[in-house]
């Protein structure tokens, strides 16, 4: 299972629901029941502290501590896991995680728990980054945002300790022990309650422009939509294999940045998937690709971005590196396509209006989280692409230049005559960087120029998925 | 589209049956491809990039094991492309990829060492899928011959 941060936090939260009604409508049936709920309880309380350190890293939390004008919320998020913390000891590991969990809250915390490892694998062990999604929580609203949620389920949490008390009294357990577990934690609900009483899209710092909610939300969901650094690609479903298939290009793509193959073969490869995921997911729309002179004009920027990357493609076939390319990629390109032909086929005989009745949704949804996913190969392409020939890794066989080419550049013309390698010329450098930049920006923005629908068809609601994409989707 | 007719048909009958000729017939089918993917409508498009790609992967495959070859064969093009009669490139763009596969398949006759063996191997599994996808592009196109 691809579990993501959004759905452990979900359970977490779901797990202490169930455990805090279970508690208050029944008694515990053995006194060892009840001691395992004290100290699941106290496990839960120990992973929510730990887990703001995970949202909040120790010198992010000294930063705070130093700031003449730090955000409330990180302030009472401190705050917190430190009292917290009082209470709960330093004793590591704790003592519910000796045990395999039992109750809800031990499965809260579990949840809680791996929610943090999934964020520490974007991160190398000295905090850099491991994959494009690791500056999430660099966001301070985001960041924000998240500690706001870990004190509401504070407060949820620390509404059953009453009950858990009356419990646990009720089972035999000696009252001293009952009071060492719960001391009265009020104080810390307050504290909790203050973290969730600030506006998280309040300016991070005087005279800085407030954030939109809607800008807020977007960084939430793309926090919520993180999983695994490198999760294993599931294969049960071929929407799923799709979305796990784009999601390590799009990882291999970043790395590309870090460490270079060498090896332009990789970047005509994304190229080529550029142009399959854009025609595809125009076909999937409803467009008709057969006909070069008519597109729908809600899909047309779809089909634009198909003809942009082919035109890349067409410019790098002409590149030489010395470098094989990426296998992974390779495989990736070759399953996705193989997939889209199945799921979304170019050529149909059925009409438009028939395809788009019957909308795969999921499908939809992955196509249109794969072109916001081209958006980010785009960008990273472009630097990989510009660091391979400053350091004069591409070349362009001699034979294949131009006469305009070689004009005044008595290197390249040696080259022609020759047929030597020559180094890109620098036009051609240039029409590639000029076409990625084009593909950097999400073909349907947020708010699109108003468009007359085409006659007989409406292509409104697919063009409001796409858009809907394009703000929550992009990762 | 008379030249690219012309210029194939030149090709495949003076391209030899040897590293130089496959190469040169690779690279001037990739070209044609990539060329043709541009101004062809968007269903052919697809298929056609999925082949330059195929090609562009033979042609490298050859370049592994003789890498002087990009120095020492003429890398010959076909021309511009006619976006009005796609068919008729298609057509030449699938005899220069039937003429390369056939001179591989000669090649294969010869005395050959292990990683020419393996590298003629994997180029003709290559030149394979690209005209798999030439000739699968074909037809589905509503620019084809006879109109506009």
């Amino acid at each position: 299972m691809n579990a993501t941060y959004g759905e452990l936090l979900a359970a977490a939260a779901d797990a202490v629901q169930n455990a805090n009604r279970a508690v208050k409508l029944r008694r515990f049936d053995t006194q060892l029941d009840a001691a395992q709920a004290l100290v699941d309880y106290q496990g839960l309380l120990d992973a929510l502290a730990g887990h703001t350190w995970v949202l909040l890293t120790p010198e992010q939390a000294a930063g705070v501590r130093a700031s003449q004008g730090p955000r409330p919320v990180e302030v009472a998020a401190i705050a917190m896991a430190e009292t917290i913390g009082k209470v709960t000891g330093s004793g590591r590991p704790n003592p519910a995680l000796h045990t395999e969990p039992v109750t809800s809250w031990a499965r809260a915390a579990r949840c809680l728990r791996a929610a943090g490892d999934l964020l520490a694998t974007h991160h190398t062990p000295r905090h850099g980054p491991r994959s494009p999604d690791a500056d999430i929580l660099d966001d301070p609203d985001v960041r924000a945002g998240a500690l706001s949620r870990l004190g509401h389920l504070t407060i949820t949490l620390l509404d059953a300790e009453d009950n858990l008390a009356l419990r646990t009294l009720q089972t035999g357990l000696h009252p001293a022990t009952v009071r060492r577990a719960l001391p009265g934690l009020t104080h810390i609900a307050d504290i909790a309650r203050t973290t969730t009483s600030h506006d998280t899209t309040e300016p991070a710092a005087p005279g800085e422009p407030a954030r939109s909610t809607s800008d807020t939300a977007a960084g939430l969901a793309r926090l919520d939509n993180l999983g695994l650094v490198t999760p294993p690609t599931r294969t049960d479903h071929p929407v799923t294999e799709l979305a796990d298939r784009y999601a390590r290009v799009r990882l291999h793509a970043w790395q590309l940045l870090e460490n270079p193959d060498y090896s332009i073969t990789t970047l005509r490869d994304l190229a080529v998937l550029g142009v399959a995921t854009h025609a595809h997911t125009a076909a999937l729309h409803g467009a008709d690709l057969t006909d070069r002179g008519a597109p729908n004009r809600q899909l047309k920027p779809l089909l634009d971005r198909a003809r942009a990357w082919q035109e890349l493609h067409h410019t790098l076939t002409a590149l030489i590196t010395a470098s094989p390319r990426d296998v992974l990629v390779r495989e990736d390109l070759i399953a996705i396509t193989r997939t889209l032909q199945t799921l979304a086929p170019i050529t149909t005989t059925a009409p438009s209006s028939v395809r788009t009745a019957g909308l795969d949704r999921p499908l939809a949804g992955a196509l249109n989280g794969a072109v916001a996913t081209m958006t980010d190969i785009a960008r990273w392409s472009s630097l990989t692409l510009d660091r391979l020939a400053r350091s004069g890794h591409v070349h362009i066989p001699g034979r294949a230049l131009t006469g305009e080419q070689v004009t005044d550049r008595p290197d390249l013309t040696t080259a022609r005559l020759t047929g030597h390698l020559a180094p890109a010329p620098d036009e051609t450098r240039r029409n590639v960087t000029a076409t990625y930049q084009a593909l950097r920006t999400h073909p349907f923005q947020p708010s699109p120029p108003a468009v007359a629908p085409d006659a007989g068809i409406d292509h409104a609601t697919d063009v409001n998925v796409i858009t809907r994409a394009a703000q929550s989707g992009a990762r | 589209m008379a030249t690219w007719d012309e210029t194939a048909k030149v090709l495949v009958e003076h391209a030899d049956a040897d590293w130089e000729g496959i190469w040169t017939l690779t690279y001037a089918a990739g070209r044609a491809t990539a060329d043709l993917g541009v101004v062809a409508p968007m269903a052919d498009a697809v298929e056609l990039t999925y082949a330059a790609m195929d090609l562009c992967e033979a042609r490298e495959e050859l370049e592994w094991v003789r890498p002087d070859l990009p120095a020492r064969c003429p890398a010959v093009t076909v021309g511009p492309p006619d976006p009005v009669d796609v068919d008729s490139a298609r057509d030449a763009i699938g005899r220069l990829i039937t003429a390369a596969l056939a001179r591989a398949e000669a090649l294969l006759g010869c005395d050959l060492d292990l990683a020419d063996l393996a590298c003629l191997t994997r180029t003709t599994t290559q030149l394979r899928s690209a005209r798999r996808a030439v000739d699968g592009a074909a037809g589905r196109a509503t620019t084809s011959r006879g109109r506009s």
